[in-house]
């Protein structure tokens, strides 16, 4: 089999002038054989309008994930023209002389969206998803105002992906409280991301002196290249509800313990308690440090991935599932709050 | 924050299990020869890359060439680079060769074991071991006895394991495998040993018990009712490619049949299992081995098939015929096709044919099971233009283009009824584009996390090895010249007649 990418790009369609063209578009760029699909999901990426697409990242989600992706992002709704541009880039898979049809590998869509098609985003965006197989949106902008419509978009998409590395709680919040409230399941790339670091943590704290320490530390510092952003937020929560510690995210604390939150190069966790310090850094790899106080110190070290990036963040994510963990962190930690 | 002293671990809880393995030292006997090159190291590797295996894991080469570990390293990185799925990162590589070490050993010399044990039972070795034995089959018994003698077959405390993983072949006929197992009983537990047959590592091989049991629709398909023939295939266009001296005293039926493709038999004519656990799963695929019908030498004669493959063009190339190949006699009766056809005397296929062949420069390399259902009762379409219709057909391809197919007949549009033969088609390389592990990557894992759900057991080995011995002795009665095949063919008439006393036809892969 060949490989070749069919490109495609037009500005100022209306929308049903593109839903006519649509199926065209790939049959005609191959002599009029209709391929047969391998996507195994719909990945919807809703994202800001000014925000550029990385079509590196994008490539690399299709090259591990065959896959209707479908990008979203609007204008201003208030627009004068209705309608899109759009940019088609597939990947098809040609037989070489076996008599079988083409093979869509991959296509991924991306629509700037004005006017009413922008308004009415989603009626738009149901069309365009393959049947059968699992529908995701990775929501990657803002949050929406507070007359989106959860309801449509859940009878679209079955789960909302998020991030909340790149979130502020009160934005992580907002979104997974509607998305919840509109039965939509709730995935998170940090969530995915945070996995091996847990996994570190939780081996550690088979030694009762290091689960006593975690459980009950004097001081927490917390090291960040840029303090907008915690390492790991959804880990973090997670510690503090498996703790008890109640703290939500820095900066917090309760009185006696503080959570002090420097800049660092290398992003850490430090806690230390009457019988040694906890020490978790993420560089290459993720490495968990146990200092006794008395005694030799103990490391735990789970090696990074070769690639990291959105396409090893999603493939991890999509291994991982839905997570019950994560579902009852949400509801405890997140939409609890709210109650 | 709690203010109660915590006595369970929270931080497990819902976390879910990986899978990994404690701290152990893997000692590789045979560490210089090229399975450990091309499968074993690569392997290990791939798992570190994975995180599957962390540094305190500690690897020991044991051979006779004299290296210092400072050579071995430098071939064992060699190695990897050649033979690795994945480009090596140095610093995971650097990682890796920092735990290996290499030790020169004579495997007769009780001495060098004594040595051994001094330097594994120190202090920078986990007290985990797991052996390998990746050596001439002779050496098995050997190795294992003087592991026994200097006291390595056994944990040195109940929070310990020790584990030896055998490579095939295990044993040359029933004979021997019964031998081989009882001098592996002197020293080592059942529950000890780990019978490699990399066939069970294949993502594709596994896929048969997800398949089969992981869907609800094709369980109730899967018996006699519905089931009109089965074809095991396991065609290569390769020779015996420098494997003449070894081949020639093995042949196709030990080579292949008594190992992969009764294991494949097994895996698609068990039943459920109660639970995917390594003895239930074994339970069930020794009881469909037991079941199939022992073959007289009228049976031998009657429904086995072996041959010779002769000159031939494959891929556009002359190649020599099996006698002229190097190492192989020139007057060797030894097979390199096998073709037979099975019974199982059970409930669900009872007059069920299980038809199996494999050969050497067939026409391609393809190892696919394709199972023939009985066509529709009722011929509802005989009056049409299509009257005869192609029975359904379900392919698991194991290799290459791993995958399953299904073949159905499906209306021609038009206005007449005309019906034509489709596939519906899975292909692992396009729903999961990422590259599958090796087998010895899963097969090794499950060695050293102790499940040996996917090694075969001493039951298992000997129930093969009866099936297989039985055609063995009514071969070696058998008098008259050997038939052959062409290469780059699909085999010799001998085995199209086979199939056909039943009306059925080879498969094409």
């Amino acid at each position: 089999m060949s490989r070749r990418t069919i490109r495609w790009q037009k500005q100022h369609l209306s929308g049903p002038a593109f839903m006519t063209v649509w199926p065209e578009i790939i049959p005609q760029a191959l002599d009029g054989a209709v391929p047969m699909s391998a996507a195994v999901m719909t990945l919807g990426i809703y994202a800001d309008a000014d925000t550029p697409l990385d079509w590196h990242s994008i490539e690399q989600v299709t090259e591990q994930h065959p896959a209707r992706i479908l990008i979203i992002q609007r204008r201003e709704s208030s627009a004068s023209f209705d309608g899109l541009d759009v940019e088609l880039r597939a990947e098809v898979e040609q037989p070489d002389d076996s008599g079988r049809p083409p093979l869509l590998f991959s296509e991924c869509l991306a629509m700037t969206l004005s006017g009413k098609t922008a308004a009415y985003w989603i009626d738009w965006v149901q069309a365009l998803i393959r049947s059968n197989i699992p529908a995701y949106l990775w929501w990657a902008g803002s949050p929406p105002d507070d007359d989106f419509r959860w309801d449509l978009l859940s009878q679209s998409f079955q789960a909302l992906i998020l991030d909340s590395r790149k979130l502020s709680l009160g934005e992580w919040h907002q979104l997974a409280e509607s998305a919840s409230h509109a039965h939509m399941s709730i995935m998170d790339l940090d969530w995915a991301r945070g996995l091996p670091p847990r996994r570190l943590l939780a081996e550690a704290c088979d030694d009762p002196t290091v689960l006593s320490v975690l459980s009950q530390p004097h001081h927490i510092s917390v090291a960040s290249p840029s303090t907008d952003h915690l390492m790991l937020p959804s880990t973090w929560l997670w510690l503090s509800w498996r703790l008890g510690w109640d703290l939500g995210l820095p900066p917090c604390g309760r009185p006696g313990l503080a959570v002090e939150v420097t800049f660092g190069a290398t992003p850490s966790w430090t806690f230390d308690g009457p019988d040694g310090s906890l020490r978790l850094t993420a560089s290459d790899s993720w490495v968990l440090g146990w200092s006794p106080s008395v005694g030799g110190g103990l490391s735990w070290s789970h090696t990074l991935p070769e690639n990291p990036g959105l396409s090893r963040d999603l493939t991890d994510l999509l291994e991982i599932g839905l997570d019950p963990l994560y579902e009852q962190l949400l509801r405890q930690a997140v939409l609890g709050r709210s109650q | 924050m709690m203010d109660t002293v915590l006595q369970e671990n929270p931080l497990k809880e819902g976390l879910g299990g990986r899978r990994r393995p404690d701290p152990f030292t893997f000692v590789i006997f045979g560490a210089a020869g090229d399975l450990a090159h091309r499968k074993l190291f690569p392997a290990l590797y791939n798992l570190m890359v994975d995180n599957w295996l962390g540094t305190d894991c500690r690897i020991i080469g044991v051979a006779r060439r004299p290296y210092d570990d400072g050579e071995f390293r430098r071939e064992v990185a060699q190695a990897i680079e050649e033979h690795s799925r994945r480009k090596p990162d140095p610093a995971i590589l650097n990682r890796l060769m920092e735990n290996t070490r290499y030790v020169t050993a004579d495997f007769n010399d009780q001495d060098q074991y004594q040595s051994l044990r001094e330097q594994i039972t120190g202090p920078d070795f986990p007290k985990n071991y797991l052996f390998y034995l990746a050596t001439p089959p002779a050496a098995y018994p050997v190795i294992a006895a003087h592991l026994g003698a200097v006291g390595l077959a056994h944990a040195e405390s109940p929070e310990h394991w020790v584990r030896i993983i055998v490579e095939k072949p295990f044993g040359h006929d029933l004979e021997s495998a019964v031998a081989l197992n009882h001098q592996l009983h002197q020293v080592f537990d059942e529950s000890q040993i780990y019978r490699i047959d990399h066939y069970l590592g294949k993502e594709t091989v596994q896929n048969i018990l997800v398949f089969r049991f992981a869907n609800g629709i094709f369980e109730p398909l899967w018996t006699r009712q519905y089931i009109d023939n089965v074809q095991i295939t396991v065609a290569e266009s390769l020779g015996v490619a420098g494997r003449g001296s070894y081949y020639d005293h093995a042949g196709a039926l030990r080579d292949m049949v008594q190992n992969h493709m009764l294991q494949l038999v097994s895996l698609i004519a068990m039943e459920p299992p109660v639970a995917f656990e390594a003895d239930a799963v074994r339970d069930e695929k020794v009881k469909v081995l037991r079941s199939i019908r022992p073959f007289s030498t009228r049976d031998v004669a009657d429904y086995t098939v072996r041959a010779q493959y002769e000159a031939g063009s494959i891929d556009g190339e002359m190649v020599p015929g099996y006698l002229d190949e190097p190492d192989i006699a020139s007057d060797s009766r030894t097979e390199s096709y096998v073709a037979m056809r099975l019974l199982i005397d059970n409930w669900r296929w009872a007059g069920v044919p299980f038809y199996l062949r494999t050969g050497k420069r067939l026409a391609k390399r393809a190892t696919e099971i394709a199972i023939q259902f009985k066509t529709a009762p009722h011929r509802f379409f005989q009056q049409t233009e299509t009257p005869e219709l192609s029975p359904n057909l379900l392919t698991l391809k194991i290799q290459p283009d791993e995958g399953i197919s299904l073949r159905f007949g499906a209306k021609v549009p038009g206005p007449e009824i005309r019906v034509r033969t489709v596939n519906m088609e899975f292909l692992y390389g396009t729903s999961f584009a990422g590259a599958p592990p090796e087998a010895y990557e899963r097969l090794l894992l499950d060695a050293m996390i102790g499940d040996s759900t996917l090694f075969t057991r001493k039951d298992e080995v000997e129930a093969a090895w009866t099936l297989v011995s039985s055609i063995l002795h009514g071969w070696q009665r058998a008098r008259g010249p050997i038939p052959t095949y062409e290469s780059g063919t699909w085999g010799p008439e001998e085995a199209d007649t086979l199939i056909q006393q039943n009306g059925f036809h080879w498969r094409r892969p």
